[in-house]
């Protein structure tokens, strides 16, 4: 295929179909690639894109992956798989992995509501930078519409989701579009999230371009926590010195007195409550005449849930940064007493701030929009960058998929 | 030694019939998981820990997913003979992901629990 003109009919008809899920946001990105003058409604600058493709303006190439990746750049919820081995990605190049993928990769040009009956990869492409396979998986769904007396109908179309083995971080993710009004993908129904249908897309990949087990990617709750930490630490080294002499100095003295007030309390199971209820208390008032200290955090939080048992707790600032002086106490608490469950984070780069919720599945994490701005692929790489990097290399020690016990 | 001093205290900290995960000591400890869920587990056989296991549905809507609680494996697998889905809301039950949690028996003998 070398361009436009060279399409038939059909071809076409599904470039227009595609054109139609364009919005402003993708349009701007070519822009900035070609100097092509974008402007007023959408119908509008379809038409300019068109013309431009037509005069061999826009590079047709560059053109049909920047089809392919119109619901890439959204508002999209994340999904992350680990595989339970990590040679996996050693004994799969990227480069052999990725002529494997071209030989089963259709076309976006090819590929229309009526046609598609099971998902098909339709597009692929290689960062070599950032080591990075690229997959757009096209899925059979129907839209739920209104018709002009408020009739509900359902209405074929084709979701496109996106598959990215990432090579550095050694996972494979899933961004999947928010679609407005979709109601079913690859037959399954969409409830409140995208579980199942990340489940199906990757179970595809794994069926027809490679095998593998996913792992238990318990690290997150780790990280999660470490984020918590980070993010209520006082750090200051003064509170910490007084802390120190507080607890050497003045405990015993404290607990002596309390233990002898009631005779039950000398069991050890009290005294250590005591100790650290005290020390909490301590803490938390010198925090107020000697002040946290500022410090860059990778993410600031907004939300915190977390488990004990059949309990759950939840602490959450309902998008803004969980205030200090509000919700430290009771969160310390909560670190103290449970694991945290899920977290909202938000990631700030450049003034915009771009909120997630990440949760823990039995074998995968979710990375779940909480607005509906746009976010950039470049964005979710730092994310996840970022995040990858409260991975602690203990996991590594469970290769061979030695865990039994799940939480 | 210093990370089983860690795991006592964790442990004699507990109130009684107070749960604790096995990550949540892990994350505390950094006692392997391995070692830690033998040491939990040989604490169950005498009896200073009893089992917890919890089994939730997969309701959609959050506030709606409901939790059961069994302190035997036993107990567990005669819920879910029982018992296809979720007997209040009838939704699946998440029986790929129950999570082990250990309690904390009675409290005897000064509080600490490893005697």
């Amino acid at each position: 295929m070398t361009g436009y003109m060279d399409l038939n009919e059909k071809q076409q008809e599904n470039l227009f179909f595609f054109m139609d899920k364009v919005g402003g946001n993708h349009y701007s990105i070519l822009k900035e690639t070609y100097d092509i003058k974008l402007g007023g409604s959408l119908k509008n600058q379809t038409d300019k894109v068109l013309h431009a493709l037509m005069m061999n303006e826009i590079n047709f190439d560059y053109f049909t992956t920047w089809l392919n990746h119109v619901n890439m750049n959204g508002n999209n919820s994340i999904y992350i798989f680990e595989p339970e081995l990590s040679n996996l990605f050693i004994n799969n190049p990227i480069s052999s992995l990725f002529e494997k993928i071209k030989k089963k990769t259709g076309s976006i040009l090819n590929t229309s509501p009526e046609q598609l009956e099971k998902i098909q990869v339709i597009h692929s492409t290689m960062n070599s930078v950032k080591e990075q396979i690229i997959i757009t998986l096209a899925a059979p769904a129907y839209l739920s519409l209104k018709d002009a007396d408020n009739n509900p109908y359902l209405e074929k179309d084709v979701y496109l989701g996106y598959l990215i083995i990432d090579y550095k971080l050694q996972h494979f993710r899933l961004s999947l579009h928010p679609t407005h009004n979709i109601y079913s993908i690859n037959n399954i129904i969409k409830d409140k999230g995208f579980e199942s249908i990340a489940l199906a897309f990757m179970e595809f990949f794994k069926k027809k371009l490679l095998p593998f087990n996913y792992s238990n990617p318990e690290w997150i709750i780790d990280g999660m926590s470490v984020i918590v930490e980070e993010y209520f630490d006082h750090n200051n080294p003064i509170i910490e010195k007084k802390l120190l002499e507080f607890q050497k100095n003045e405990m015993s003295k404290l607990i002596k007195i309390l233990i002898t007030k009631e005779n039950g309390f000398k069991n050890s199971s009290f005294i250590k409550r005591f100790e650290r209820a005290l020390l909490n208390s301590y803490e938390s008032e010198l925090i107020e005449i000697y002040k946290m200290v500022p410090k860059e955090n990778s993410f600031s939080i907004f939300l915190h849930e977390a488990g004990k048992g059949i309990v759950s707790f939840m602490a959450n600032s309902n998008g803004k940064p969980l205030n200090y002086a509000d919700s430290r106490i009771i969160v310390k608490m909560m670190m103290e007493n449970t694991m945290v469950s899920s977290l909202g984070i938000t990631y700030t780069e450049n003034g915009k701030n771009y909120p997630y919720k990440i949760a823990k599945n039995y074998n995968f994490i979710s990375l779940k929009r909480v607005n509906n701005s746009g976010t950039p692929k470049e964005i979710v790489d730092d994310v996840l960058f970022r995040l990858n990097k409260y991975k602690p290399i203990r996991e590594f020690e469970n290769q061979g998929g030695s865990i039994t016990e799940a939480e | 030694m210093d990370q089983l001093q860690k795991l006592n205290d964790l442990l004699t900290i507990l109130r009684e019939n107070e749960s604790v995960s096995p990550y949540y000591l892990i994350r505390k400890t950094n006692i392997p998981v391995n070692v830690i869920i033998l040491i939990l587990n040989i604490m169950v056989e005498r009896s200073l820990l009893k089992n917890s296991f919890i089994l939730k549905c997969d309701n959609p809507d959050n506030d709606l997913i409901h939790g059961y609680e069994f302190e035997d494996e036993e107990k567990l697998l005669d819920f879910l003979r029982k018992n296809e889905q979720c007997d209040q809301c009838e939704s699946n039950l998440l029986t790929r992901d129950i999570r082990v949690f250990y309690k904390k028996g009675k409290v005897t003998n000064g509080g600490d629990v490893n005697g």
